[in-house]
């Protein structure tokens, strides 16, 4: 049952009983009419009210990380869901916010960069080639004010075969890799993934403290949400994956009465996991990249900003949580 | 039995110094009694007696101003009492003549009227002794152990629009589904409403007739239905999502609970807000029965059921019979029914429900006269000091409640009293000026400033007289009429939902005020000639001519009440400040904030730099508990940062979800007493001379108008009747600023 929404909080809290307990039912009765009306989300509803099921024991292997830095992987198993979009402008918004921030993309797409100005045609990229350390140095002091981009890097076909070869052999392939691009002062890293499953998606998986997982505001979106918990179980040790995972809707449009049922029903499933509103749909945000710019920059005014201010905030006050709860040793894995 | 002895005397000890004790303090007590009853007894020479009235009144003052506590407030009752019964005791024996003459009969007369109201300030304070902190119970964890509530919303022959609100948001009450019906008993039988109501999927119940008007429509609809609880809403009384969460509580922890009731809240100015351009800036007539009397009776278990806001346990009302109807309150008389019969009643003083005050001050005094009626009709046949099943202090509470209607005929004494002496030389208060004044004036004193210390908060001190005297006139005949004839008369509907687009003076009520208000202007200046001419007593004619300026400056506020003013949206604004998304044509969106809500449009904060074109289109989001649901509007204009929108015709959907944003929100009407200023008496006694000049003023200034005004004063004046230039009409400062 969702928690006690806000108007009711601050009702009991005039009243001076703030401890007064409250029930959303109408709430409740809302996402299980939407599933009614839609087949898949009810069918998607019953696999992962089943996978909860599932009692997954606490982790128990220990974790490294890369740097002090809190990890956060931004997945979609399904295109188009515009995951380069928020993985760049939560990069941006945190940036913006203070913090020290780096979004990397692993992505053979080579498209995040885009989003900051990038021309896609630089020869720097995480994968390229290997860069001496203070190349890396003058690339990221590009970035001053937001957040730095690390770029796939152009590759061919071939090339692309071979990293997965070679970070199939080895587990901490994508870890070492971050650790010879991430300074150590970073605060946070946003990793930009794949949308098919790779050795590498799952080694940023394993890595993250939070798994920020994008949905389209549709029935395919939604479906492959069973998938994507299945995989997180089935790639992250000890049921970590699944705990970690945050879920968004993007493109959202309260006009279309699946958007709305596709909403209410994740927030009704999975109410603690779930960021509450969603991300609208806004034109903003393609005009911005083909302006190359980023949207908090191009449109600031507009409500997918606030919203994406409300995701960071939210991201941080997560990941923060999560750290606390199963804090991970401070292992930095190939330093340079 | 050895080893039981001690465990036996100890009880015993304890039980004996238990009565110890409390014959301790009822000697203590009877001393306390004693003591104020010597002060109430003595009689003082008048020097004596104004170092007396002084010293306790400084004394009072700084008492009072030294603490906010409880116990200052209950010494400042004790103080306030005896002063004003060592008033009463002088008068009673000191200034009462015993022949047969005119002038000791108006004396008596007058000496009646005084009793009457040192009854209504004993019995308010012994019911204001204390609240009830009553505070909402929690339902079990398991929602399908909840109870069912059918919910019943009656109407007679209010708009459809007002209604439509109302419907829509019951609809939206937090409680599971296959536990809450809702149902429109419609006494009007409209097809129009059929059709909504099935279009909204609520039940809809009609009976042949119309025999005891809503206690009738309530009790057919009681057969019709089968829910544990009734939930009872006037058509225009708009619940929040929370209402039966917060009410149900208490009737599972007490099976005996047959009523809950929460308070009437407007969110639109009833006449005398609207009239004096006071909205929000003072509290509302019915604050203080719903935040000070309701809560306080309470704590006897004698608050009682107003009729809408409330849920009533089915059980119970079906062993009363249902709805009272051999009176027009029926509310007041169902819980006084239920009351005798052992079951139990709640107040809980929160706001849960809003609705619409009355739109003209014609609607209000016809609504006060039906209360009046009703409650005196329940004094003669009912009454709560006798019959059975009644604690005392339920006994005194309904009294109370009842007695407090009767105030029409002193309230009109007052009134006229000052005039005797300048217009007819008749001494109908024989006592030395002076004298007079040393014993009044105290009592007065010290009652406005307890009044003010208790009640302040809900009622601003001499507001009462205003709102009192603007119905005495009023209900003086109905009331009597229900004392001796008491089945006689008639329910009437309190009209809502109404607008009036052309100020009018509302000759029909001020008319007998402005004749007393004459009559003590002219007894002044006939005052002045007489001293002029040396012949008048000057200490007697300075107190009549003292009283009388004050009796002016009521009746000058009271007047100003009856100059309508413009009242053109018949949906009234509400302000909240909530998240909102406005949707772009071209595909943007832009991030705002709510200033204001009504059915019509809204108004919002926009970020500075866009340009909005009049008409242009968009769809707007605001953001509350509920799911989203964007809503098609255009633009009417947009000055500096606030752009103000007219919504585009709404699917039923919409229209719900529009209701649910401004009435269902569960905190929507928390913070409404928000920036009020504090009671002060003097303040608030400048406050009502300032509003009673400004209308001398504007009599003087609109005599020509008033001819015309006069002639066409009717309550509901035609929509169609074109407004007046605007220089001609004076608006008051929050005035709606255009049509939406």
């Amino acid at each position: 049952m969702p928690t006690m929404n806000d108007d009711v909080r601050k009702l009991f809290e005039s009243i001076g009983s703030p401890e007064l307990e409250y029930r959303e039912v109408a709430a409740g009765e809302r996402w299980q009419a939407a599933a009614q009306r839609w087949p898949i989300l009810a069918q998607t509803n019953r696999l992962i009210q089943e996978r909860r099921q599932v009692q997954i024991p606490r982790e128990t292997t220990q974790r490294s990380r890369t740097g002090r830095c809190t990890t956060i992987a931004v997945v979609s198993l399904a295109g188009g869901t515009g995951r380069s979009t928020i993985a760049a402008n939560l990069a941006a918004t945190l940036g913006q916010n203070g913090r020290a921030v780096v979004a990397a993309d692993l992505d053979p797409q080579n498209a995040l960069g885009l989003h900051f100005g990038l021309e896609g045609g630089e020869s720097f990229g995480l994968f390229s080639a290997n860069l001496a350390p203070q190349e890396v140095a003058l690339w990221l002091a590009r970035f001053r004010s937001a957040a730095a981009v690390l770029p796939f890097g152009p590759l061919t076909g071939a090339q692309i075969a071979g990293l997965e070869a070679a970070s199939a052999r080895e587990p901490q392939w994508l870890q070492k890799r971050l650790a010879a691009f991430v300074p150590n002062e970073t605060e946070f890293l946003v990793l930009d993934t794949p949308a098919r499953a790779s050795p590498w998606l799952k080694q940023a998986l394993t890595l993250a403290d939070t798994v920020l997982v994008v949905l389209g505001p549709d029935a395919a979106g939604y479906a492959t949400l069973p998938a994507t918990e299945a995989l997180l179980d089935e790639w992250v040790p000890g049921g970590q994956g699944r705990r970690r995972a945050r879920y968004l809707v993007n493109k959202f449009d309260a006009r279309r009465a699946l958007d709305r049922d596709v909403l209410s029903s994740l927030r009704g499933v999975i109410p603690e996991r779930t960021f509450a509103r969603a991300i609208h749909a806004d034109e903003v945000v393609s005009e911005s990249l083909a302006r190359r710019r980023l949207v908090v920059r191009e449109g600031p005014e507009s409500q997918v900003v606030a919203e994406l201010s409300a995701l960071a905030e939210w991201v941080e006050v997560t990941a923060a949580e999560m750290r606390k709860a199963s804090p991970l040793p401070l292992v930095s894995v190939g330093s340079r | 039995m050895s080893s039981q002895s001690p465990a036996r005397t100890a009880p015993a000890r304890r039980g004996v110094l238990a009565a110890l004790a409390r014959l301790g303090w009822v000697l203590l007590a009877l001393a306390g009694v004693a003591c104020l009853l010597l002060v109430v007894v003595t009689p003082l020479d008048l020097r004596a007696q104004i170092l007396l009235g002084a010293g306790v009144f400084a004394a009072a003052l700084l008492l009072g101003w030294s603490s906010e506590g409880s116990v200052v407030t209950l010494a400042l009752v004790l103080v306030s009492l005896t002063v004003s019964t060592r008033y009463l005791f002088w008068r009673l024996t000191a200034t009462l003549l015993p022949e047969r003459t005119l002038e000791s009969g108006l004396g008596y007369v007058l000496f009646g009227a005084e009793l009457y109201a040192y009854a209504m300030l004993l019995l308010g304070y012994l019911q204001l002794l204390g609240r009830f902190p009553r505070k909402p119970q929690p339902l079990p964890a398991d929602v399908a152990s909840w109870p069912t509530v059918d919910v019943f919303i009656p109407t007679y022959s209010e708009p459809l629009e007002v209604v439509r609100t109302t419907v829509l948001a019951a609809k939206a009450l937090d409680w599971p589904a296959e536990k809450l019906r809702i149902f429109l008993l419609d006494d009007g039988r409209r097809g129009a409403f059929q059709s909504f109501a099935a279009a909204a999927g609520i039940g809809y119940i009609v009976r042949s007739d119309n025999a005891h008007a809503k206690a009738g429509n309530l009790n057919h609809a009681l057969t019709k239905t089968r829910g544990d609880y009734i939930a009872i809403f006037d058509c225009d009384h708009v619940p929040t999502r929370s209402f039966l969460q917060v009410c149900m509580g208490w009737f599972l922890k007490d099976p005996r609970m047959a009523l809950v009731q929460t308070p009437h809240h407007f969110y639109s100015p009833d006449p005398f807000e609207r009239n004096l351009g006071l909205f929000k800036k003072l509290p509302s007539e019915g604050e203080l029965f719903y935040g000070l009397i309701q809560p306080s009776i309470d704590l006897w278990n004698a608050s009682f059921f107003c009729g809408s806001c409330a849920v009533i346990k089915r059980a119970a009302l079906e062993e009363v019979g249902g709805i009272a109807i051999e009176t027009v309150t029926e509310d007041a008389h169902t819980a006084l029914k239920m009351h005798r019969k052992g079951w139990n009643s709640a107040f809980l003083s929160i706001p849960q429900a809003s609705g619409l005050a009355t739109e003209s001050l014609a609607a209000h005094v016809g609504q006060r006269i039906r209360w009046s009626r009703g409650m005196a009709q329940i004094f003669r046949l009912d009454n709560p000091l006798f019959g059975r099943g009644l604690t005392i202090m339920q006994r005194v509470s309904y009294a109370a409640a009842m007695l407090h209607f009767f105030y029409g005929l002193p309230r009109i004494i007052f009134l006229i009293a000052p005039i005797s002496y300048p217009l007819f030389g008749l001494h109908i208060y024989n006592a030395l000026p002076l004298m007079a004044l040393a014993y009044a004036l105290p009592h007065l004193a010290h009652s406005v400033l307890t009044n003010s210390r208790v009640a302040g908060a809900v009622r601003h001190s001499f507001w009462n007289e205003v709102y009192e005297t603007c119905l005495a006139f009023y209900i003086l005949i109905p009331t009597t009429v229900a004392l001796i004839a008491p089945r006689r008369g008639k329910f009437n509907v309190t009209a809502k939902g109404g607008r009036i687009t052309d100020p009018y003076f509302e000759m029909k009520i001020a008319g007998p005020y402005l004749v007393i208000a004459a009559l003590n202007l002219i007894s002044m200046i006939i005052g002045v000639v007489h001293y002029l001419h040396g012949e008048a007593e000057p200490d007697v004619l300075a107190l009549t001519l003292g009283w009388s300026a004050y009796n002016l400056v009521i009746l000058c506020a009271t007047v100003a009440v009856a100059w309508e003013q413009r009242q053109v949206r018949d949906s009234p604004r509400v302000n909240a400040q909530l998240p909102a998304m406005l949707a772009l044509q071209g595909g943007r969106t832009m991030r705002c904030k709510t200033i204001d809500l009504a059915r019509g449009g809204l108004s919002l904060t926009v970020p500075a730099g866009r340009e909005f074109t009049p008409k242009e289109r968009m769809s707007v989001s605001i953001f509350t508990a509920a799911d989203e649901l964007p809503l098609p509007a255009e633009v009417v204009d947009c000055r500096g940062n606030v752009l103000r929108l007219r919504f585009l015709a709404l699917s039923l959907e919409e229209e719900a979800v529009l209701a649910q944003t401004i009435f269902s929100r569960a905190d929507a009407w928390v913070r409404w007493t928000d920036g009020r200023a504090h009671d002060h008496p003097i303040s608030a006694f400048h406050s009502i001379t300032m509003r009673g000049l400004s209308n001398v003023r504007q009599m003087v200034r609109a005599r020509p108008a008033r001819s015309a005004g006069a002639a066409t004063a009717t309550p509901a004046p035609p929509p169609s009747s074109v407004p007046p230039p605007a220089a001609s009409t004076p608006r008051p400062p929050d005035a709606p600023r255009g049509t939406l």
